[in-house]
């Protein structure tokens, strides 16, 4: 397998310096990202972000889309269109938290996202927090963070976006946004519209004569609207308020062991977000307050009469936050931050139930969280990094969290920086308020799942000269013990209930390599990451279990992602490679999915018409029809085409 | 990172000098190439995709012996048909897609033999295989839409009667021409049944999600003839098993619900359906009977209650001494070999792996244990 991916990578390499010759000689002016001017926090940990260019080449991709071509997540996708979950350096879908400007939003009922309803277009940076590096804000994070993050331009001006795709599966994806202001009011609205059919055919195997199958009942109706407002009072302080409301309605597709499924889901979500900051030259004070109110709905009919039986569950999640962020300046070589959460959820679900008069009741929880840390700067070479969390869930005190890291720059000259990186730290991941309440097995005395985390790292980059080479080698190896895992697990009969059975030991190296080579009209970008995680149940349920020292389930030991791109004026070409290794489908590894590889191809036109300009994506996914499946029988799709015209106003 | 640096500056010469050459259509043409070359590298058969497994022994005789249904992981998994030979000890694992190439579906229920035919119930994915028990060959399907199935009863040659978890009805299906009749509709959960002389008596239960108000746990009384509900009789909550002894009573054991827990074992008249004795289980948190089986000549009751229990039909209180204590296990299915006089209890360990068969005989002793499929469920002699 290696030898293809170097073949394709080579191949690709050459398609893109082939076709690159089709540009014109309109010159291509380089975006310029404007970096803060403070110190990034928690040097000494991994974090990553998605470039802003790559947001916009991923305009309709959804969260989850993203995050599987550019980070080494692995992304469970329940079939097209369907549920998307992280798996996270080897852990569970709750273990990853997902921020939008600093607010959780992982439901406080399953602890997880759903990362396919999330729109690309919705955010303008993400960032990702790998292990412990999600410490900073907040618990539970045992694999890591994702952020969205909103930004500002304090500028007068006037953008208009408007884009709209359409892919062979029938699905169209239409997206809108608008940004205007000046130096002391900022405004941006966002819209986008999805109508998705998810149709493709496959091939049945595990059906009789291997029929080929059309995937029908997957269709999806999503919208969403989103509205930031932001202030300037004054010269140091921004108040800024946003509003997102969405909605998605879709089919639940079957598995591959029948043709239909009369079930389907809705998604509903409002999040309101008011925040104040205070920014100097010595501090930083920010304290936000927010709203979301998540509202899921299921249904599915159990028989034939002309108004069927259905089964029907509905869940409101009301959830109030209010953070406080305080960051100073002690001096240059030091820097404090300290702050706290504070975070009440309380959920009307009709899984909730009384247990002695098995009336419908509320679950609510409360959570107190603070923490204080320190990132200082004893030598130039050196950065030092120390944090405390301590949490109380509904009064009660969970484990105190502290996590130390260190960077040391080990070697420069003129060319390249070589520094290395060292870190633990201790967290934990409270359970969920399905694993508390779940009416009738929900559990309330479960502990919470927590462990010790180490990381370290080399990383090698060029020093950033007018070069026109630019490269980084970045190598982080881990490990990891999560004790009291929770799963779900019959305690009697078919009843399934939640329970800290396992002791999960994950361990992994991570390893990834950027190029850039920029000159003239030209660019040409490398990247590829190659992550090796191996997450094993250490403690055995009985004497029959055979799921110890066993690979978790849906967890790839290997994976790789990749791209190469280039651009040369207006035409981008951009060859992204995915590739994952085996995954088990039961504990015991008696069932097991293959590895599976996924090219996609994306070529893009900008056309310049004046102050505005019109793009063009043109994007095969799949290109080599690799038949695969992300859960067990669940089908995926072959090669899907899909074009995409957007408009930029005042570009 | 310095040869990666000159294998690209290697390249970028290159195609410096292709421009000057002007060869670009000579690019193009090795790319076609190329890309027409990966395509038959990067190509796989549909096969891969799906879910694999080293599907074991498979012996291919399966005229002795008896059948282990595995249920399966709900919608993503895949149900499974084991055959334990008790003669020569050998065990077949898969052996409905060994035979047949291709997946039961998820949640096999159960499976009932018939007339030289094996009709395996597939709850989730709605219908009912029928294969030849004896070399488990496929011989079709019944396919009901939007049903769960559970049990099967053959009334005749002709017809069989098919219990339902979330439907509130029963099905008639036609034996012959293996399809759907009717539907009867019921006020809940049918499950298990038992045929004496005309009648069919089927339990009607109540998911533990079902708050409605009308319809209770009952034992229905049908007529076999006309498939109509002649009468029913109110039994504590949870009615699950139904068996005949040997003096013609009906037994029903209630598993007490999931949280009133009150179970119960309950011995009724068929004719009048008379209630003529009740053995209340304690409320204790874990109580939780299942699997009523009987014995060859119906004069023993076998059930799981954490451990396995004997009961004597004549018995005047329960049997408080279990016969075969769990001992670190969770018997999630029971069965009884009337020809060998043994006991068949399973063990689904967290029900994400191979679950595990012991074998007893009669006074509790261990015979042997052998790995199955995912959640072993019922045994079929």
């Amino acid at each position: 397998m290696k030898k293809l991916i170097n073949t394709l990578l080579l191949v690709s390499g050459f398609i893109t310096w082939g076709m690159a010759q089709e540009t014109d000689s309109t010159f291509y002016l380089q975006e310029v990202t404007v970096k803060e001017n403070r110190i990034p926090p928690r040097v000494s940990f991994k974090n990553t972000s998605i470039e802003k260019e790559q947001l916009r080449e991923n305009l309709t991709a959804s969260l989850g889309e993203i995050l599987a071509l550019k980070t080494p997540i692995f992304i469970k996708n329940y079939g097209a269109g369907g549920t998307a979950t992280p798996s996270f350096r080897g852990t569970g879908a709750s273990h990853t938290q997902v921020y939008w400007n600093g607010i959780n939003l992982n439901s406080p009922m399953l602890g997880q996202v759903d990362l396919s309803l999330f729109p690309v277009a919705f955010t303008d940076e993400i960032e990702v927090n790998y292990g412990a590096a999600s410490l900073l804000y907040g618990t539970g994070g045992l694999g890591g963070a994702i952020q969205m993050n909103s930004k500002v331009a304090w500028k007068k001006q006037f953008q208009l976006m408007a884009s709209q795709s359409v892919n062979s599966m029938e699905n169209h994806i239409s997206n809108a946004s608008l940004t205007f202001g000046n130096s002391k009011l900022q405004s941006t609205t966002k819209a986008f519209y999805k109508k998705a059919n998810n149709r493709f055919d496959f091939v049945n195997t595990i059906q009789p004569g291997q029929p080929t199958w059309t995937n029908k009942h997957a269709q999806q109706q999503q919208h969403g609207f989103l509205q930031e407002l932001s202030a300037k009072l004054g010269k140091k302080q921004t108040l800024g308020i946003k509003a997102w409301y969405q909605q998605s309605k879709r089919d639940l597709a079957p598995s591959m062991d029948k043709k239909e499924e009369f079930a389907w889901q809705g998604d509903e979500s409002l999040r309101l977000l008011a925040e104040w900051q205070l920014n100097d030259s010595k501090k930083n004070l920010s304290l936000k307050g927010a709203y979301i109110h998540d509202k899921l709905e299921y249904e599915k009919e159990l028989n034939n009469a002309a108004q069927p039986k259905t089964s029907y569950s509905l869940s409101n999640g009301h959830i109030y936050k209010l953070n406080g962020i305080a960051n100073f300046k002690i001096s240059n070589q030091l820097y404090l931050n300290s702050g706290f959460k504070w975070d009440y959820d309380e959920i009307s679900s009709t899984s909730y139930k009384d247990l002695d008069s098995g009336e419908k009741t509320n679950a609510h929880q409360n959570t107190f969280d603070l923490y204080t840390s320190a990132e200082w700067l004893p030598v130039p070479s050196l950065s030092i990094s120390l944090l405390f969390r301590q949490q109380w869930l509904d009064s009660e005190r969970k484990p105190f969290l502290p996590s130390l890291g260190m960077k040391y720059a080990l070697w420069t000259n003129a060319t390249f920086i070589l520094s290395a990186k060292a870190n633990l730290s201790r967290n934990f991941h409270a359970p969920t308020l399905n694993d508390r309440y779940w009416y009738p097995v929900g559990n309330p005395q479960l502990k919470p799942e927590e462990g010790w985390t180490g990381e370290g790292g080399l990383q090698l980059q060029t020093a950033s000269t007018h070069r026109p080479w630019h490269a980084s080698y970045e190598l982080t190896a881990f490990n990891s013990v999560i004790h009291n895992w929770i799963i779900w697990k019959p305690a009697i009969s078919n009843l399934w209930r939640p329970e800290n059975l396992r002791e999960v030991h994950s361990q992994g190296i991570e390893q990834v390599l950027k190029i850039r080579y920029q000159q003239n009209n030209w660019r040409l970008d490398f990247f590829a990451s190659a992550s090796v995680v191996k997450s094993e149940n250490q403690k055995p349920y009985d004497d029959l279990d055979d799921s110890v020292d066993k690979q978790l389930l849906y967890t790839p030991v290997s994976s790789f992602q990749g791209y190469i791109k280039v651009k040369h004026k207006q035409n981008t070409l951009i060859a992204e490679q995915t590739a994952y290794g085996k995954r088990y489908t039961q504990n015991d590894g008696s069932e097991w999915l293959n590895p599976y590889y996924l090219t996609n191809l994306v070529y893009g036109r900008e056309f310049s018409l004046g102050k505005h300009l019109l793009s063009l994506q043109a994007r095969i996914n799949n290109l080599f029809g690799y038949h695969y499946q992300s859960i067990a029988r669940k089908p995926m799709p072959n090669r899907v085409y899909q074009l995409r015209l957007t408009f930029h106003m005042n570009e | 990172m310095s040869s990666v640096v000159k294998v690209f500056q290697f390249l970028l010469m290159q195609y410096k000098v292709l421009i000057k050459k002007n060869v670009s259509m000579k690019i193009l043409k090795c790319l076609f190439f190329s890309l027409l070359s990966l395509l038959v590298l990067a190509c796989n058969e549909p096969e891969e995709a799906a879910p694999q497994a080293d599907l074991g022994f498979a012996s291919g005789k399966y005229q002795q012996g008896i059948f282990i249904t595995n249920e399966g992981n709900f919608d993503w998994g895949h149900g499974t048909i084991s055959h334990f030979n008790p003669e020569t000890g050998e065990v077949s694992n898969n052996i409905f897609k060994q035979k047949n190439g291709f997946e039961l579906g998820n949640v096999v229920q159960s499976m009932t033999l018939h007339k030289d035919k094996g009709y395996v119930v597939v709850n989730n994915s709605a219908r009912i295989e029928i294969v030849n028990p004896a070399t488990m060959e496929w011989q079709g399907r019944i396919h009901i839409p939007k049903s769960s199935p559970r049990y099967l009863l053959p009334l005749s040659n002709k017809k069989a009667y098919v219990t339902d978890l979330y439907a509130d009805r029963f099905y008639v299906i036609d034996l012959q021409k293996d399809s759907l009749i009717k539907e009867i509709p019921t006020t809940g959960w049918t499950e298990k049944m038992t045929q004496l002389d005309k009648w069919v008596f089927m339990t009607q239960t109540r998911t533990v999600f079902d708050n409605r108000k009308e319809g209770g746990e009952l034992l229905l009384k049908i007529d076999g003839a006309t498939d109509q509900v002649v009468d029913s009789v109110a039994l504590p909550k949870g009615p699950m098993d139904v068996v005949l002894d040997a003096r013609n009573k009906l037994w029903v054991l209630c598993n007490g619900g999931l949280i009133e827990r009150t179970p119960a074992l309950v011995k009724i008249n068929p004719y009048t359906l008379e209630i003529e004795k009740q053995f209340d289980f304690g409320n204790d948190a874990g109580t939780y009977p299942s699997r009523l089986r009987m014995n060859d000549n119906g004069t023993k009751l076998y059930y799981l209650n954490h451990h396995i229990y004997e009961q004597d039909i004549d018995a005047d209180t329960l049997n408080q001494e279990p016969l075969v204590p769990a001992n670190g296990r969770l018997f999630y299915g029971l069965g009884f070999d009337t020809q060998l006089q043994q006991v068949y209890a399973c063990d689904a360990i967290d029900y994400v792996q191979q679950g595990w068969v012991f074998r007893f005989d009669l006074l509790g002793v261990k015979i042997d244990s052998f790995k199955v499929g995912v959640i072993p469920g019922e045994f079929v002699f």
